[in-house]
This record gives C-alpha cells, sequence and structure tokens, in this order.
C-alpha cells in the first residue's frame, strides 16, 4: 500500500522553475531519501509534501487523501528540521510536547506519550533542560521525539544529520533508521549526502535541476546508473568516465571490446574505481597519485591525458609514475550514449 | 625606569577618556551634590551650609509631588501603549507584504524627526476650532475643546503625542527581535497546527522578552528626558497640571534662579535612574530567558 502519491508535481517561482513534474510513490512503511546536490528542488519537494510550501500544479496524496491545497496541520505528517526548530525558551519537556498542547491533548495522556517518546529516543533524563544546554546529537533526539509524540505515520526530514559531525552522524544515521523500523514510520528523507542515502533507504529518488533523474533501491542505482549523473553523484570516489574515442580500445580484453563494439552509438565507457584490477595486460595506465586510507588504497592513474580513480582493499607495492596495465570484467563495465543516457542493450 | 615610562604612557592613552568624564560627567555630578546642601548665594546673603533643609523642602512642595506624579502617570500611559504598538507594527513589517519598506519608513518617521518639530505639528492637530482634531469632532457635532488648555485634558494629549514619537522608535528594537528568531520555528509551530495567535503567545513573545525588557527600560528613562515638547506646547501649565520632573528642574534653575533647590531636585532624579538601570542589571535581567 502506498503512504504517498506524488503526481506530477510543479514548482515555480516566476521565470524559476524549481521542480519539473515530478512523480513518485513513497511505498508504506518505507524510507525514501530524496537526494540530489544543493537547489535541486528536494527540499522544495519536502515542503510542498509538509504543506508549507504551495503546490504550482500536480497533486500529492497521503493516505489516498489528496492533501495538494490542505493546510499543513492538516495532512497527518511531522516534520524534523535541518536546524532542529527547537523553541529555546522551552525545556525539552516543553518543546515535545508543544504540539500536543495546542491540539489539546488532556495532560494525562500528553505525560504518558512524552514518557514514551522521550524514551524511544533516549532523552528521558534530559526532561528538564533548555535547548542551549544540550549538545547536537541531543537536539537531534528532541527533534525526533517532538516528531513520534505527534503520532503522526509520515516523518519528513529535512538534512536531519547536517549540522552534526562526521562520528555522530554515522551513530545517528542507525539509530534514525532503527527508530522508523521499530515504529513503521513512513520516512521521505531529503539529503544531498549519498553516504546517508546508501546506508538508509529503502527508496532512492535522486533528482537533479527540479527533475528526476532515477529512482530505486539503493543496490539497483549502483549497479546499473540510468546516466551518467547517476552514475558520478553515488559512490566515492565516483565512478570513472572514459571517453572512447581517447582510449587505446585495442587494448582491451576481447569480451570488452565486444560489448563495446555492439553499443555502436556510444561515446562514455563507465567503470567504478573497485572493478578495476591491476594486471599484466590491458589498458596502459601510469600512477599519478595515491591515497593511502588504511582500509583502502585509491590510485589516480592516468591514460592517455585523461585521469582517473582505482580503489583497492590492500596496499600493493606500487610507486608513483609506475607504468601499468588495468583491466576490468565486461558485467562491470557501464557505457552511455551521447545523451549522457545508459546504453541497454 | 621602563616601568614608569610605561605607566606614563598607559595614563596617557586613558587621559582623553578620563578627561571628558571627569569635567563633564562627575565633576558637575558632585558639584551638584554639594549645591544642593548649600543655600544660594545672593547680594546680601552669603552661601551657608543648609545640610538636607533642600530636600525636605522637596518633600513638602506640593508642586514637586505634582510634577513627580505627571511624570509617573505620563510613564504608566505611555509605556504600555507604546510598546503594544511597536510589537503590531514589527510584526505586520516583518511580515512579506508589498510596500514593506515604505511602511517601515512611515512608522519610523515620529522618530526621527526633533521634538520640537513634532510638538509644533501636533500644537496644530491640538488647536482649538482651527485644529485638527477639533475640525475633524466638528464633523460630527461635538463642541470645541481646549486640549492643551484645560488641566483635564492636557496630560492625556502629551501622553498620545508621547506614543506617536516613541512606538516607532521601540517597533526597530522589536524587527530586530523578530529577525534573530528562525523562520522554522514557525514553520514547525505551524505543522502542530499552532495558529498564528497561539504562535505569538507561545514563541514569539517569550522570545522577545530580552527586547522588551531594554525597551521599558529605555522607555521609562525616556519619559524623564523628554521635556522638549514641553517649551513648544504647554509650558508646564495650566497650573502645572502638564509639568513634568526635568521641566521643573530647568524652571526652578533658569527661571527661578534657585541653584540650590534645582540641585536637589537633579540628585533626585540621579538616583530615580540610577535605581532603574540598577534594577534592569540585577533582578530583571536574570528572569528574562536569553539565548
Amino acid at each position: 500500500m502506498s503512504s504517498i502519491e506524488v503526481k506530477n508535481l510543479s514548482k515555480s517561482w516566476g521565470e524559476i522553475e524549481a521542480v519539473k513534474d515530478v512523480s513518485f510513490v513513497v511505498p508504506e512503511k518505507s524510507f525514501t531519501v530524496l537526494l540530489g546536490p544543493s537547489g535541486c528542488g528536494k527540499s522544495t519537494i519536502l515542503k510542498m509534501l509538509s504543506g508549507l510550501e504551495t503546490v504550482t500544479s500536480g497533486s500529492i496524496k497521503i493516505k489516498n487523501r489528496d492533501v495538494t491545497n490542505l493546510e499543513a496541520s492538516k495532512r497527518g505528517v511531522s516534520m524534523v528540521f535541518q536546524s532542529y526548530a527547537l523553541f529555546p525558551h522551552l525545556n525539552v519537556k516543553e518543546n515535545i510536547q508543544f504540539g500536543l498542547k495546542v491540539r489539546k491533548v488532556p495532560a494525562a495522556e500528553r505525560e504518558k506519550r512524552v514518557a514514551e517518546a522521550a524514551n524511544a529516543v533516549g532523552l528521558s533524563d534530559l526532561l528538564d533542560r533548555k535547548p542551549s544546554n544540550l549538545s547536537g546529537g541531543q537536539r537531534q533526539r528532541v527533534a525526533l521525539a517532538r516528531s513520534i509524540v505527534s503520532d503522526q505515520s509520515v516523518c519528513l526530514m529535512d538534512e536531519p544529520l547536517s549540522n552534526l559531525d562526521s562520528k555522530l552522524r554515522a551513530e545517528m544515521r542507525d539509530e534514525i533508521r532503527d527508530l522508523q523500523q521499530r515504529l513503521g514510520l513512513t520516512v521521505v528523507y531529503v539529503t544531498h549526502d549519498q553516504v546517508e542515502a546508501m546506508s538508509m533507504a529503502d527508496q532512492i529518488i535522486l533528482l537533479n535541476s527540479g527533475q528526476i533523474v532515477q529512482k530505486g533501491a539503493p543496490e539497483e542505482i549502483y549497479n546499473y546508473p540510468n546516466s551518467i549523473f547517476s552514475a558520478q553523484f553515488i559512490g566515492l570516489p565516483p565512478m570513472n568516465i572514459l571517453n572512447l574515442k581517447k582510449i587505446d580500445i585495442t587494448a582491451l580484453s576481447n569480451e570488452n571490446q565486444k560489448k563495446i563494439e555492439i553499443s555502436k552509438n556510444s561515446i562514455n565507457l563507465g567503470i567504478r574505481p573497485e572493478h578495476l584490477n591491476f594486471s599484466k595486460k590491458g589498458l596502459p595506465v601510469t600512477v599519478k597519485g595515491i591515497d593511502y586510507f588504511g582500509g583502502e588504497t585509491v590510485f589516480k592513474i592516468s591514460h592517455l591525458e585523461q585521469n582517473f580513480f582505482l580503489r583497492e582493499p590492500r596496499q600493493p607495492k606500487i610507486h608513483l609514475d609506475d607504468k601499468l596495465n588495468i583491466s576490468w570484467d565486461p558485467e562491470d563495465m557501464h557505457l552511455f550514449k551521447k545523451n549522457n543516457q545508459r546504453f541497454i542493450s | 625606569m621602563k616601568d614608569n615610562v610605561r605607566n606614563f604612557q598607559g595614563w596617557l592613552l586613558f587621559a582623553p577618556a578620563a578627561i571628558l568624564l571627569l569635567a563633564f560627567t562627575h565633576y558637575p555630578t558632585i558639584t551638584t551634590f554639594l549645591n544642593s546642601l548649600y543655600t544660594n548665594k545672593s547680594i546680601i546673603r552669603p552661601r551657608r551650609f543648609s545640610g538636607i533643609e533642600g530636600y525636605e523642602s522637596m518633600l513638602s512642595d506640593p508642586i514637586f509631588w505634582k510634577v513627580f506624579a505627571n511624570n509617573m502617570w505620563l510613564a504608566l500611559g505611555t509605556i504600555p501603549t507604546s510598546i503594544g504598538l511597536a510589537i503590531i507594527m514589527a510584526l505586520i513589517v516583518n511580515k512579506a507584504i508589498p510596500g514593506r519598506g515604505l511602511l517601515r519608513m512611515a512608522y519610523f518617521t515620529p522618530t526621527m524627526l526633533p521634538m520640537i518639530a513634532v510638538a509644533n505639528i501636533w500644537l496644530f492637530f491640538y488647536a482649538p476650532e482651527i485644529g485638527l482634531i477639533d475640525q475633524a469632532t466638528s464633523i460630527f457635532g461635538f463642541e470645541s475643546t481646549n486640549w492643551l488648555g484645560s488641566p483635564s485634558t492636557v496630560l492625556p494629549s502629551i501622553m498620545v503625542m508621547t506614543v506617536w514619537k516613541e512606538a516607532g522608535f521601540f517597533m526597530v528594537f522589536y524587527l530586530a527581535g523578530l529577525q534573530t528568531i528562525s523562520p522554522e520555528l514557525e514553520e514547525a509551530a505551524k505543522l502542530e497546527g499552532s495558529s498564528r495567535w497561539n504562535y505569538f503567545w507561545r514563541v514569539q513573545y517569550p522570545l522577545l522578552l530580552p527586547t522588551t525588557l531594554f525597551v521599558l527600560i529605555n522607555a521609562f528613562l525616556n519619559s524623564f528626558k523628554l521635556v522638549d515638547h514641553l517649551f513648544v506646547l504647554t509650558k508646564g501649565g495650566p497650573d502645572n497640571a502638564s509639568n513634568l520632573i526635568l521641566y521643573y528642574i530647568y524652571e526652578t534653575a533658569f527661571a527661578f534662579l534657585d541653584v540650590s533647590y534645582a540641585s536637589a531636585l537633579t540628585i533626585f532624579l540621579l538616583v530615580l535612574l540610577a535605581l532603574t538601570a540598577l534594577a534592569q542589571f540585577l533582578f530583571i535581567e536574570k528572569r528574562v530567558h536569553y539565548r
């Protein structure tokens, strides 16, 4: 069953089109990530879902109810803001129960729900604190608790982890995902961080300049990027893109040559850094740089003026300016047509 | 030796500020205090020490009590109203409405005008028969009123003008206060179903408390400091009905030439204002939430 259905959604301010004809479905109790570079319209879509931004055209359905022109508070959604949007003059408890008071929930029930929500995010001991006396992670938890306590099954999150340091971010990632599963929430999560998207999402909706580039499960987008944008936005370092006209195709293995030949009008070849191997035969390259990360080593290599990356789990005995050959399996090779779209055989 | 040079340089740097402060603040304060303890010098009588006689006569001076009460009424009558108006105006011009810049300027204009000019404008409003207010009310058949000439209406008239003059000034502080509140707070409240009014009372108003405190103290101090308009409008009359402490001090010192008594009044005003400032630092500040 679908929880949110977005059809042909557009938003423009005068001449500027921020969101162009976007359609997607968010299944119930799933975790959907709107991913894209800044300015791609992802936050605008989230705001239109929440009702804080008006819709130019298109429709939004939440739980089979058309909410396109409905007030924010009547849509049955809760939201976690990038800056947490905690009320600085209210303590943690008052912050959590703000909405319940507005909705005139009886005191006894309020107490119970606040206690449950605070417990769920591990804030039970901090209820009397003011936001200014909390750490970034704790503030984030208050924002989550406020969202949980509202008892709405749809939760919208706008880059909730972008103000945290990287260690805390990894912890909160797990925690949010865990919370979503435990409480059976339908989450729409906006981020520009592909790591967050890959590790948390059931479904990624990749956006660029107001349009959907690709949607699907993380592994689907990773393994079958439908365009160069998609291929390069996900993965770190990004997928290598080589212009077929500028590489020595004759040096490739027979299978690879055959695959390239079939896709006659392809002009770019894409290959992930971890799918490249140093080998006796294959494309001749020169090592231009070595970045050692402990768990892996990333080599910057070049072939006929084209630079790209190769990722190795170990640290092989290779030095700068070494001249080597690389090869790859044909199934790991992606081919892209002139319009930067994937070639599908 | 080197230390001495350094010390000398230090004093040299300190000197400009110290000299100005001593010459124009501390020295006059001390001489005013001393003057209040002595009688006036005249051709026939030399100056003599009179102790607290000046202060005693102040307590038994009905005019002093009258002007002090006037001042308090003025404060009470103008401060809450101008603060209320200032908040409303700030809320209006904080929104994205067409002509916002123009509206902000319009609200702020009375503040930019010198008090004497403001008084002249309002003198025309209040003039009996030919004044704007009387002309407007005469349309509905009301009798002409001498707003500034009768003891019962003169102080309220001055209050209205003061509110007009001050509200725009306070609006600027509230506007600044409102703009430090993150717009995400409003969105969060909206999502929870909070009405405009509820959001104002539960979020904006409490977050504006530091501003309110600041404005409150300033408004109180201003209500004692602003007297320029009295020179144009009423000269404190009729029968001291619009007289204020500072104007009374001016009259005592420069019209009645009673320097001793004027000094005593000045010291009283000084202590009153100093206590107000102290109250701000010691008591109220602790109760107000600061970010």
